[in-house]
């Protein structure tokens, strides 16, 4: 065991080693690059809050994608410029219509009005045994799909809303993933994340022991809620466009496959299986036009990343059915041993 | 009585027209330890589930330091102070033995959600003591070395034992234990006697039994009831239930039709 000093410090030599980093790349790398390795950011921390509630408290929330909506259009309709806002949105109503917010707060109430909208379908779900989470949040992504298209006047229907301020960049995203991985870290490590864990170990026992299940699910899934309601916010504003379709079905599915992938219960898996599953398809949509790699030209295979993602997922759930990392966490205490090791094979 | 700590009424209990559990009474003085035996599906675990909260009785009241608790959940009982172990067990195999014991401690926890997320001393103090314990109850029942390990890969007679810490971890003033010797060896089950002895004077428990180890239950018990087909058909000391003829023929006569 290293002692607790010793791995804060650590964690603050990482943390200023990623922002050194990533200043470097924001200076050197093209503008497309920074945006995948923006998208690896946002995605690490959806699936890191999804993981909270799937894998550390094993409610199957498939309702990610809606949430990310819900922050999306909230924080697009209140950090608009009210002179676009003003062409764009003219049917707003009039306290809507003449706030502007700056990005932090418009982002925090986005996230907020997500939590609000998991309390609203989680409250009479969570409270049965049995798992109709899943269904019900199945679902929450159909209604909010109507919904946005429906709300003419808040949202444009199915045009969707464009021309947002592009608010977000590599240090709103890597700020909000760090908070994003702090805060999940922090509540597995409290009474909070172990009540969440027994229940998903056993719930009557859990509940036996004292540990109010309803609550317990709803904050789990609450707070995975808030996180992709920012998650989406940032998102729009980097892309600068939301639609009905930004956030479907393929994107909560998504989501899950990289958490699958990496590792349901564990942050670890979640950080692996998004920087994987973000990082794999975008090296392979070169393969899709078409490349020459020393003389020999590859000719253009369309539809190759959507295969060899698919090939991917199966064999990583036959060989590794708990994700590449499993259940295990990263910790300090890995580079010790392995250095333990060597150093004792080196007296050998 | 003012003492009577736990008094169930006439409490009854259908299955889609199975009896299991019929007219079941009991007054628990405070600091006594009674038993609970009988034959095999007899209802025992029943009467634990019902006492419990995992069933609602169908008719019958339970009352615990006074306070109706029938069809109140189970962790809103355990919050009241009344704890078990399940006969099944049911521990969370994939958490260390110490997080099995702290999932159960936190019902006394003092901090909350804001100050866990931030951090705050509170926080670190909540959780110190919480360990602290956790790792007292451990101590208790001679599980503390293993702390750290899965409590899935605990033996068996060790993984009893931690059921009962996790049980004691609630802080309950009633405690239920479901069959706490079962699959245990003599020496190990002596053992477990003199240990729920000293957990009772330490913490000041009533204790209620299932068992059917008879050494244990004739060594422990007070006072023991015996129920047959949902019914109890004896009650009284055990030396007026060891010679008791009903109580011979239910077990006796099980144990002919077995042989
Ligand atoms: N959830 C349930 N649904 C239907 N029947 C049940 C249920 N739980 C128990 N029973 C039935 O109630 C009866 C009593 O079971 P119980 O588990 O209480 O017996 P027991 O006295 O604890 O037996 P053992 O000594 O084997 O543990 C049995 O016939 C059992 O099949
Ligand atoms: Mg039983």
């Amino acid at each position: 065991m290293m002692n607790l000093q010793k791995k804060k410090l650590y964690t603050l030599l990482a943390l200023v080693a990623l922002f050194v980093i990533l200043f470097i790349c924001n200076m050197l790398l093209s503008p497309y690059h920074m945006r995948i390795i923006n998208l690896v950011g946002i995605n690490i921390a959806l699936v890191v809050s999804l993981n909270l509630t799937n894998g550390f408290c094993g409610v199957f929330s498939l309702g990610h994608a809606g949430f990310m909506a819900v922050g999306a259009y909230v924080a697009a309709i209140l950090s608009l410029p009210l002179v676009k806002k003003a062409i764009i949105l003219p049917e707003l109503p009039k306290w809507l219509g003449s706030v502007e917010l700056s990005f932090l707060p418009s982002l925090i109430i986005g996230g907020l009005v997500a939590a609000i909208c998991a309390l609203i379908i989680g409250y009479p779900v969570l409270r049965l045994r049995g798992h109709y989470l899943a269904v019900a949040t199945l679902g929450f992504l159909v209604v909010i799909q109507v919904v946005i298209t429906q709300l003419q006047d808040f949202t444009r229907g199915a045009r969707g809303i464009n021309g947002l301020t592009q608010y977000t960049n590599t240090w709103w995203v890597w700020i909000f993933t760090c908070i994003t991985i702090y805060v999940v870290w922090r509540i597995i490590n409290s009474a909070y994340g172990r009540g969440m864990m027994a229940i998903r170990e056993d719930d009557l026992a859990a509940e036996a022991m004292g540990v109010n299940l309803t609550k317990y699910r709803l904050l789990a899934f609450c707070v995975g809620a808030f996180f992709a309601g920012i998650g989406g916010a940032l998102w729009a504003h980097l892309i600068t466009v939301v639609t009905p379709l930004s956030f479907s079905y393929d994107r909560t599915f998504s989501l899950v496959v990289m958490s699958v992938i990496g590792g349901m219960s564990s942050i670890t898996g979640g950080v692996v299986g998004a920087s994987l599953m973000t990082l794999v398809p975008e090296l392979l949509r070169n393969l899709e036009v078409g490349i020459t790699v020393g003389g020999i030209s590859i000719p253009p295979l369309y539809g190759i990343s959507q295969i060899v993602l698919s090939v991917v997922l199966i064999i990583v759930i036959i060989v590794r059915p708990k994700g590449i990392v499993g259940s295990r966490e990263f910790s300090w205490n890995l580079f010790k041993k392995k250095k333990w090791n060597t150093m004792n094979q080196m007296e050998n | 009585m003012a003492s009577s700590i736990l008094e169930v009424d006439k409490v009854t209990k259908y299955f889609r027209g199975l009896k299991a559990v019929s007219d079941y009474s009991l007054t628990l003085e405070k600091g006594v330890i009674a038993g609970l035996i009988g034959p095999n599906g007899a209802g025992k675990t029943t009467v634990f589930n019902l006492l419990t909260g995992v069933f609602t009785p169908t008719s019958g009241t339970i009352r615990l330091h006074q306070q109706d608790i029938a069809g109140q959940r189970l962790d809103q009982i355990v919050s009241l102070g009344m704890a078990r172990t399940f006969q099944n067990l049911r521990l969370f195999t994939k958490l260390t033995v110490l997080d099995n014991v702290l999932v159960a401690a936190q019902i006394n926890k003092d901090y909350g959600f804001w100050a866990a997320i931030a951090g705050l001393p509170s926080f670190k103090k909540g959780e110190k003591d919480l360990r602290e314990r956790a790792s007292a109850l451990l101590e208790d029942m001679g599980l503390l070395h293993l702390a750290d390990e899965l409590s899935g890969n605990l033996p068996y007679g060790d993984q009893r034992k931690l059921e009962i810490a996790r049980a004691l971890a609630t802080g309950p003033r009633v405690l239920l234990l479901d069959e706490p010797a079962a699959g245990m060896n003599p020496r190990e089950s002596q053992e477990l006697t003199e240990t729920i002895r000293i957990i009772r004077d330490k913490y000041d428990l009533t204790i209620l039994l299932i068992e059917h180890d008879m050494h244990v239950v004739m060594n422990l018990c007070d006072n023991i009831q015996v129920l047959s087909y949902g019914e109890i058909i004896a009650e009284g000391k055990p030396a007026d239930i060891r010679s008791n003829q009903q109580v011979i023929e239910a077990y006796l006569g099980r144990a002919a039709a077995n042989a």
